[in-house]
């Protein structure tokens, strides 16, 4: 049996009287995370917990099977954090601060040196090694900060608004290279509220609202509709008509129309309409969810 | 061979080969060795080294005040013919010379405290150190190791230097001159001990509250001079409590009644000596401000980590 990213039993993070996270109970497997939820919703507090930067109120939590409050030192051996902000010495050559990165994970000095050459080249940041930190571009220093976070080989990688602050271009460049990252063998856990990033990124989604979880499932789960697109060769007011009879909600373009049948399967639905109604399709497409739909609707599910 | 050798010249085409990702298979070495890299940071940074030009001059034209009279002195003996003790001042004399090393260290301390906390914590660094198997005590220990290394070796090279010159005076030759001024090294490292905690341990403690490095030092050296202050208002040979307990606050000469003491020296009527306290008082206090220190840091910086 696989060993679980991450198991959160009972969660509960206080700030003095405001409480960021309220109770999250769920086990995530080994996958690409995407957690997402709206700005204060608790993201940076679940990503800080999960590191053993803030100690859990109530609780338990365990990261690549080790009890985070118990052994956070090893915990913190095989996870990659990339801060929102900051986070980069600007008087530091690139290759200096990543050769030091690895050494404060307790990679030897030699393999250091090699690692650090690695992901700057991995990155796209090779040329500029020898370049200041305080010298670079956004997109430049993002990307830094994504190296610094893999620099030591870890298990899993805690991303923090990655995409933050980058032109089109740079958040392309980025999203690629977290997409990258899977290949690897490097889990990932993005957090972002700009949905369309996480669609293209992660197979697994963490909902958060106002500090509970609303959702933990793969993303396809979350995605897939339950509505069916059907076109229809002919007789399409008949087929509308005797949708509509059997109880599904139909909705028409021409000679398309958008199923759904509550409680039932809609293909077999489909199926036995059209042979009564004497005609044919000529196309038929499940329904897909935009993750920012389901996000809404989740999101009104659960205030 | 020979195909492979025409190919390469033939073909108009580059590749690009993506190299892939290695993981690492090696050993992990743990905190011990995050903590080594952390005192080398520490150090390469307060000495502006692998930084730009700029980040030297400050902590290099402060060696060199330090290194160049010394190694001058040294010089002297070799060329001036019937060079004597007398002559070198108090570069003659390990005591003596504290006065000199003693107050360059603490502008040295002033500069290097600061620039090992403050940018961390202005940067955002912390997050990735954060991130990192090390606690807030390893960080801590590490930037303090940094500081009490480079604030030692600033002020024994100089003594080191003086040593072997020095030597070379003695009557009896070299070798006599190393055996006898040999017996003055344990009072000259617990006095530079004293001068590094001394002045080290409150210019940490400003550095971990303040938010520009210009700012700390300046602070800090405010704070020694209103210390060293307090000699000028404290009576001489007074009985008076208030006198007593402000004696040991006056951190600034604290190192000085140790270096009377170690070396042996009548003291010259700082404040322990006013207030009529034994020289241990001031070494009790420098170790207490130490102590104190490191708790108030670590209570700072363990929300961070």
């Amino acid at each position: 049996m696989t060993t679980p990213l991450i198991e959160l039993q009972g969660l509960t993070q206080a700030y003095g009287s405001h409480v960021a996270l309220k109770g999250l109970t769920g086990t995530i497997p080994p996958a690409s995370i995407g957690l997402v939820g709206a700005n204060g919703a608790g993201k940076s507090t679940l990503m800080k917990v999960l590191l053993g930067i803030l100690k859990p109120t109530e609780g338990t939590v365990r990261v690549l099977g080790r009890s985070v409050a118990d052994d956070t030192i090893a915990v913190r051996e095989r996870v990659g954090y990339m801060p929102e902000r900051g986070g980069l010495p600007p008087d530091q050559t690139a290759a200096d601060f990543m050769i030091y990165a690895a050494q404060l994970a307790g990679i030897p000095p030699r393999a250091a040196r090699q690692r650090a050459s690695d992901v700057l080249t991995l990155v796209g940041l090779h040329e500029e090694r020898f370049r200041y930190l305080g010298d670079f571009s956004t997109g430049m220093l993002q990307r830094a900060l994504l190296a610094q976070s893999i620099v030591h080989d870890p298990d899993l990688v805690l991303l923090d608004e990655p995409l933050s602050g980058l032109d089109p271009e740079g958040r392309d460049q980025m999203l690629r290279l977290i997409g990258r990252l899977r290949g690897f063998g490097i889990h990932t856990l993005v957090s972002s509220h700009v949905l369309t990033d996480i669609e293209s990124t992660c197979d697994w989604i963490v909902m958060i609202e106002s500090g509970r979880m609303i959702r933990n499932s793969p993303l396809d789960a979350l995605t897939a509709g339950e509505t069916v697109g059907v076109e229809v060769l002919d007789n399409v007011d008949v087929v509308e008509k005797l949708l509509l009879e059997r109880g599904a909600v139909v909705q028409r373009r021409g000679h398309h129309l958008d199923v759904t049948a509550s409680g039932r399967d809609p293909y077999d639905l489909i199926n036995r309409v059209l042979v009564e109604a004497g005609s044919g399709l000529s196309l038929l497409k499940a329904g897909v969810k935009s993750l920012e739909d389901a996000y809404f609707e989740e999101g009104r599910g659960a205030s | 061979m020979s195909t492979g050798v025409a190919n390469a010249h033939t073909d108009a085409e580059g590749a690009v080969y993506d190299l892939g990702y290695k993981p690492h298979e090696g050993k992990r070495l743990g905190r011990p060795a995050a903590i080594r890299a952390m005192v080398v940071d520490g150090s390469r940074r307060a000495l502006g080294l692998r930084r730009k030009a700029w980040t030297k001059v400050l902590p290099w034209s402060l060696i060199a005040a330090a290194v160049v009279p010394a190694a001058w002195v040294v010089a002297l003996t070799f060329v001036i013919a019937g060079f004597t003790l007398e002559d070198a001042g108090p570069f003659g004399d390990p005591a003596r010379f504290f006065a000199f090393i003693g107050n360059l260290a603490m502008i040295f301390v002033a500069l290097v405290a600061p620039t090992l906390l403050i940018p961390d914590r202005e940067n955002g660094v912390l997050a990735i150190y954060a991130s990192r198997p090390v606690r807030a005590m390893d960080y801590l220990l590490a930037r303090g190791l940094s500081l009490v290394i480079l604030a030692s070796l600033f002020m024994l090279v100089p003594h080191a230097i003086l040593y072997f010159g020095i030597s070379t005076l003695h009557v009896n030759g070299f070798v006599a001159g190393l055996a006898e001024n040999g017996r003055k090294i344990p009072a000259i490292l617990g006095t530079t001990a004293a001068f590094v905690l001394g002045y080290g341990a409150p210019a940490f403690l400003v550095s971990v509250f303040a938010r520009r490095v210009a700012f700390a030092s300046g602070i800090y050296v405010l704070l020694m001079f209103m210390s060293g202050a307090l000699v000028q208002i404290t009576p001489r040979a007074t009985d008076q409590l208030v006198y007593k307990v402000l004696a040991p606050l006056g951190i600034m000469w604290n190192p000085w009644s140790v270096r009377d003491w170690l070396f042996d020296r009548e003291p010259e009527q700082l404040l322990l000596d006013r207030v009529g306290l034994d020289p241990w008082v001031g070494a009790a206090a420098i170790v207490g401000i130490a102590v104190i220190t490191a708790l108030i840091a670590h209570r700072r910086y363990r929300g961070v980590f």
